[in-house]
C-alpha cells in the first residue's frame, strides 16, 4: 500500500549573498500551499546544497541568487549534483536574474527561472503542475549514501502499521524534549564528536506539518552543521502528516532501516506532545533533553519522560540558572524515580567533551 | 498604522506640536534651524562595481555630474573579510561593489580625488575597522590629516543578523571592534560618522515603518550603552553616530516618520542616557527604497523614486541616494544613475522647496501622524523590552521572524490586491521581455583581482607581515585597542582577508539561529 505525501521542496541561497527576504518569502508561500519546505539558510557552497538536497532526495531543489553570481554559482550547483550521480524532478532558479541570462541557465538544466517581479502564487502553481506529489527516484550509480536517501523516499510512501524486523548492528536513539531545550544544537554536537570517532551517524528529524495546509518548514536541518563527510553523516527531516501508529511505524521503519547501515540513528521528535513517553514498538533508548528555562518544578513533574526515559540531558548547562535549574531536575527525578535514576548528562552549546561523554554512552548502552 | 480618518482637524495634532522651533530639541521639525536655505543636504550615490579602476572613474564621473559625496559598495568577498582568490569568492568578485584586498586597491579607488574635499560613506560592517584603516592611509598618502578626513563607515553588525546577512564574528566580539574603532575615531578623525544605525536594509527585508524605526533606534541604544560602557562620552557618541533610513512609497507618512525618529533619538539621549541637546541631533542618510521598485514597466520606477526623493527632503533628509529606475533588473547602467542624479538635482534647484524649513510643519495629518509613529514605535521598543532587550532578540531570531512575517503580510496583500502596484496588479499591460541595458561585468575582472592579490602577496617582507599578523592575534585575546595592530597589519601589506581571518580565530563565527 502507498500514500501520497506533498511534494518535498528545498530552496537554497548559495554563494555569498545575505538577502534572503525573496527566499524566506517563497518558503512561507510553499507550506502554506500544502509543501513540505526546507530552507538551506544563508551562504552555502554548491557542495553543502547538493549533498542536502540528495540527503532529503527533495522533489524540487530552488536556487536563490541576488549577487549578480548566478551564472557561476547556479551552474556549480549542477556540476555538484552530477558528480553525485542524483537529480531532483525538477531544478528551479530564482532572484536578479536579467533576462540575456536565462538562456543559459535553462540549458545547465533549471526549467524555470523566476525572474524579478514574479508572484508568489505562480511559484506554488508552477511547481504544483510539475510535481503534484512526492514522488521516487533512482539513484542506481550514485554513492550508496544517496542510493540509501532514496530508499528512505520509498519507505516514507508505504504504508505500513509495523515495524519489519531488520538484521541490525546499529543503535537507535529517540531524542525528545521540548521546542527550545536544544535538541538540534545537541545532536549537531554529535555530528561533529562522531566524526572525529569515525563513526556512521544518521538523523532522523521529525517536524510537524500545518494541520490546514498539510504543508510543513522543516526547520531542524537549519540548526545542524553542514560540513560534514556525507558518506558517514545523513541528516534526513521527516515531515509528520496525520498522528498515531502510522507516523510511529513509518519512522521506525525508516530509523531500523537506516539501523542496518549506521552504528548510531538519532531518531530527533517533534516539538509537540514532547513530554509525553514515546510509544514506539521497535528497540530504541529514549534519551530526554531538559535545559534552563524550560518551566519550573511544578512543570519538570508534568514531564513524564522523566519517569521513563533511559537517559537524561541537562542541556545548556553555560547558562547561568543552570545550577538552579539542575538542583530541581534532580529533586524532581528522586522524587518519580526513588533510586532507579537514569543515566545523567550535562552538557552545553559548544562544549565537545561532554557531548563526546554522552556518544560514548550512548554507543554503548 | 491605522487606517488615515477621513478628515484630519486641530484636534489631532498634538499640543507639542505647535511650539515645535526648528532646530530646537527635541527637532520635531529640524536639526537646523536654516536647513537647506543654509546647506543642501549631500547627493550621495552609491556605487562601486568592479576593479578599483572601474569605480575609481565611476567616482569621477558622479562628482562631474555634481554628486556633491561618495559613497562606496563593496562586494561580497569584502563584506566579508574574504580576499578574491578565496575558494567561496568564485563568481562574486565585484558583483555588488567593488573588490578590495588591499591598500593599494583602496588607493586606486580614489585615485585623484580630493579626500580632504569630499566625505565618503562607506557600506562595510563587520570589517569595517579594516576598511576604516585602508581608507586612513590612503589619506595619508595623499597627504591629508586624518582630522580632515569626512565620511562614514556603516558598521552596524546588528541588523547584518537581522536583515542583510553580511555578518562575520559574533555579536559580543564585534561590539567590541565597534567600540574599539569608536574610541580610535574620536581621537584622530573626529569629522567620521563612526556608525551608521541602518533602518534601511531592515524595511527592504520587509519591515513596516513602525518596525523601521523601532528597531533602528533599539539597535542604536545598544550601541550607545557599548560605547558608555567602556568609558566614551555620551556627547561624542551623540555626534560621532549617524543613522540610515528607507524613504518608501507613503509620501506624506515616510515624512511623518523621520520626524518622530528626530523626537524619539532626541528624547533617548537626552532622558536615558544623559547627553547634552547638542548631541541628542539625529542625523540621518536616506536612500529611496529599492524593493518598492517594479520589474514590470520600469520607468514608472523614475516616478516612483523622484516622490520618495522629495518625501526625504521633506522630511529633513541629511544626504540622499536615489535609486535608478532599472534597478529592479540589476546593476543600472549609466544613463539610469545619472537620471537618478538629476531627480535629486532637479528638486533642490527647481522646486523651491529648499527655501522652506520642514514645510509640513503644522498639517494636522502630518502632525498626527507623527504622534503616531511616535507612539507606535515607543509600544514597539517597550515590548522589545519585556522580551529580554533587542540584544537578546537579535540572537534569538525574535526581530528576523518579525520581519519575515510582516513580508509576508504585504506579499499576500500586493498578491490579493489589497495593496496596489501599478504595473504589478493594477493598471498592467502586455510586456514584451526587454532587452535593457543593464550593466554586465566583464569576467575579466575576477581574474585579475586574484592576480593582483597573489602578486601583491608576493612582493610583500612576509616576515614583518606575519609578525604583525601575530601580534594582532595576541591583542584579539586580551583586551587591548585592535585598530593600532590593524594600522600596523595593514601598513606590513596585510590582506582584507589575513587580517579578517586572524580576529576570527579568536573571535568565531557567528550562529544565525534557525527561522
Amino acid at each position: 500500500m502507498s500514500k501520497t505525501l506533498p511534494a518535498r521542496i528545498m530552496i537554497s541561497k548559495p554563494g555569498l549573498d545575505g538577502h534572503d527576504r525573496g527566499a524566506v518569502l517563497i518558503v512561507q508561500a510553499l507550506r502554506d500551499a500544502g509543501f513540505d519546505v526546507i530552507y538551506t539558510g544563508l551562504r552555502r557552497t554548491p557542495r553543502q546544497i547538493a549533498v542536502a538536497a540528495a540527503q532529503e532526495d527533495v522533489d524540487v531543489l530552488g536556487a536563490s541568487c541576488m549577487s549578480g553570481a548566478h551564472i557561476v554559482l547556479l551552474s556549480a550547483v549542477v556540476k555538484e549534483l552530477d558528480a553525485l550521480h542524483w537529480r531532483p524532478t525538477l531544478l528551479l532558479a530564482g532572484g536578479i536574474i536579467p533576462p540575456r541570462d536565462v538562456e543559459n541557465i535553462e540549458t545547465m538544466g533549471y526549467s524555470t527561472v523566476f525572474g524579478p517581479g514574479t508572484s508568489l502564487k505562480s511559484i506554488a502553481e508552477a511547481i504544483a503542475g510539475l510535481v503534484p506529489a512526492r514522488t521516487t527516484r533512482s539513484a542506481t550509480s550514485a554513492p550508496t549514501w544517496v542510493q540509501m536517501a532514496t530508499q528512505l523516499t520509498t519507505l516514507e510512501l508505504e504504508t505500513t502499521r509495523w515495524v519489519e524486523k531488520q538484521p541490525q548492528s546499529g543503535k537507535i536513539v529517540v531524542v525528545a524534549g521540548q521546542g527550545g531545550s536544544g535538541k538540534s544544537t545537541l545532536i549537531g554536537s554529535l555530528i561533529k564528536v562522531a566524526q572525529q570517532d569515525g563513526l556512521k551517524l544518521a538523523v532522523l528529524a521529525n517536524d510537524p506539518a500545518n494541520p490546514i495546509s498539510q504543508g510543513s518548514i522543516l526547520a531542524d536541518r537549519l540548526r545542524m552543521p553542514m560540513d560534514f563527510d556525507a558518506d558517514r553523516v545523513l541528516i534526513r527531516s521527516l515531515p509528520v502528516h496525520g498522528t498515531g501508529e502510522i507516523v510511529a511505524s513509518s519512522c521506525g521503519q525508516i530509523a531500523t532501516t537506516l539501523a542496518v547501515d549506521y552504528d548510531l540513528v538519532i531518531v530527533e521528535t517533534i516539538g509537540v506532545g514532547q513530554n509525553q513517553p514515546v510509544a514506539f514498538s521497535w528497540p530504541h533508548i529514549t534519551v530526554s533533553v531538559v535545559a534552563p528555562g524550560s518551566g519550573d518544578h511544578w512543570q519538570l513533574r508534568k514531564n513524564a519522560l522523566l519517569e521513563t526515559c533511559h537517559t537524561l540531558v541537562i542541556h545548556k548547562c553555560d547558562l547561568p540558572e543552570a545550577q538552579r535549574h539542575m538542583l530541581e531536575v534532580q529533586q524532581v527525578l528522586h522524587d518519580v524515580r526513588g533510586d532507579k535514576l537514569p543515566a545523567l548528562f550535562k552538557t552545553s552549546l559548544d562544549d565537545g567533551a561532554s557531548a563526546q561523554a554522552l556518544l560514548d554512552h550512548l554507543i554503548n548502552a | 498604522m491605522s487606517k488615515p480618518k477621513h478628515v484630519y482637524g486641530p484636534q489631532d495634532a498634538p499640543g507639542e506640536a505647535a511650539e515645535a522651533q526648528p532646530g530646537v530639541y527635541p527637532y520635531r521639525r529640524s536639526i537646523h534651524q536654516q536647513m537647506y536655505r543654509q546647506k543642501l543636504w549631500t547627493m550621495r550615490q552609491y556605487s562601486g562595481y568592479g576593479g578599483p579602476q572601474q569605480t575609481n572613474q565611476r567616482f569621477k564621473q558622479i562628482i562631474a555630474s555634481g554628486g556633491t559625496g561618495l559613497s562606496l559598495a563593496f562586494d561580497l568577498p569584502t563584506q566579508l573579510g574574504l580576499d578574491s582568490d578565496h575558494e567561496l569568492a568564485r563568481g562574486e568578485v565585484g558583483r555588488t561593489g567593488v573588490a578590495i584586498d588591499t591598500v593599494d586597491d583602496m588607493a586606486a579607488v580614489f585615485d585623484g580625488i580630493d579626500l580632504s574635499q569630499i566625505s565618503t560613506s562607506m557600506t562595510i560592517n563587520a570589517p569595517a575597522a579594516v576598511l576604516w584603516v585602508f581608507y586612513m592611509l590612503v589619506g595619508q598618502r595623499h597627504g591629508v590629516l586624518p582630522r580632515a578626513l569626512r565620511g562614514t563607515v556603516q558598521n552596524d553588525i546588528l541588523k547584518e543578523y537581522i536583515a542583510r546577512g553580511a555578518y562575520i564574528y559574533p555579536l559580543e566580539p564585534n561590539l567590541r571592534l565597534i567600540s574599539d574603532l569608536f574610541e580610535y575615531c574620536g581621537q584622530y578623525t573626529p569629522k567620521f560618522n563612526v556608525i551608521s544605525v541602518s533602518g534601511y536594509h531592515i524595511r527592504e527585508a520587509g519591515a513596516t515603518a513602525v518596525q523601521e524605526l523601532a528597531f533602528t533606534l533599539a539597535n542604536a541604544c545598544v550601541y550607545v550603552q557599548k560605547l558608555i560602557d567602556s568609558g566614551q562620552d555620551i556627547n561624542r557618541v551623540g555626534r560621532q553616530i549617524s543613522f540610515f533610513f528607507s524613504v518608501d512609497n507613503g509620501f506624506l507618512e515616510e515624512a511623518a516618520k523621520f520626524r518622530a525618529a528626530r523626537v524619539m533619538w532626541a528624547r533617548i539621549m537626552r532622558d536615558q542616557f544623559g547627553a547634552d541637546v547638542d548631541a541628542c541631533r539625529l542625523r540621518f542618510h536616506c536612500q529611496t527604497a529599492g524593493s518598492s521598485l517594479t520589474a514590470q514597466q520600469p520607468d514608472n520606477n523614475a516616478v516612483r523614486v523622484a516622490l520618495q526623493a522629495m518625501s526625504a527632503v521633506l522630511g529633513g533628509t541629511q544626504s540622499l541616494h536615489t535609486n535608478a529606475r532599472d534597478e529592479a533588473l540589476g546593476l543600472p547602467a549609466d544613463s539610469a544613475s545619472q537620471l537618478a542624479l538629476r531627480t535629486q538635482q532637479i528638486i533642490a534647484c527647481e522646486t523651491n522647496i529648499t527655501d522652506y524649513v520642514d514645510p509640513l510643519a503644522g498639517s494636522y495629518a502630518v502632525e498626527a501622524l507623527t504622534q503616531q509613529y511616535i507612539d507606535q514605535a515607543t509600544d514597539l521598543i517597550s515590548e522589545i523590552d519585556r522580551q529580554g532587550g533587542m540584544k537578546m532578540a537579535v540572537e534569538s531570531g525574535l526581530i528576523k521572524r518579525w520581519v519575515q512575517d510582516a513580508a509576508y503580510q504585504r506579499q499576500r496583500g500586493i498578491e490579493n490586491g489589497s495593496i496596489p502596484i501599478v504595473g504589478v496588479n493594477c493598471h498592467q499591460q502586455n510586456e514584451q521581455s526587454l532587452p535593457r541595458d543593464v550593466l554586465q561585468l566583464d569576467p575579466e575582472v575576477e581574474t585579475s583581482a586574484i592576480e593582483h592579490v597573489q602578486k601583491h602577496r608576493a612582493g610583500r617582507d612576509e616576515k614583518a607581515c606575519a609578525k604583525s599578523l601575530q601580534i594582532l592575534f595576541a591583542t584579539a585575546r586580551c583586551s587591548e585597542n585592535l585598530i593600532p595592530k590593524i594600522e600596523e597589519s595593514a601598513k606590513a601589506g596585510a590582506t582584507v582577508g589575513e587580517i579578517s581571518g586572524e580576529l576570527q580565530k579568536v573571535f568565531g563565527s557567528h550562529q544565525p539561529t534557525a527561522i
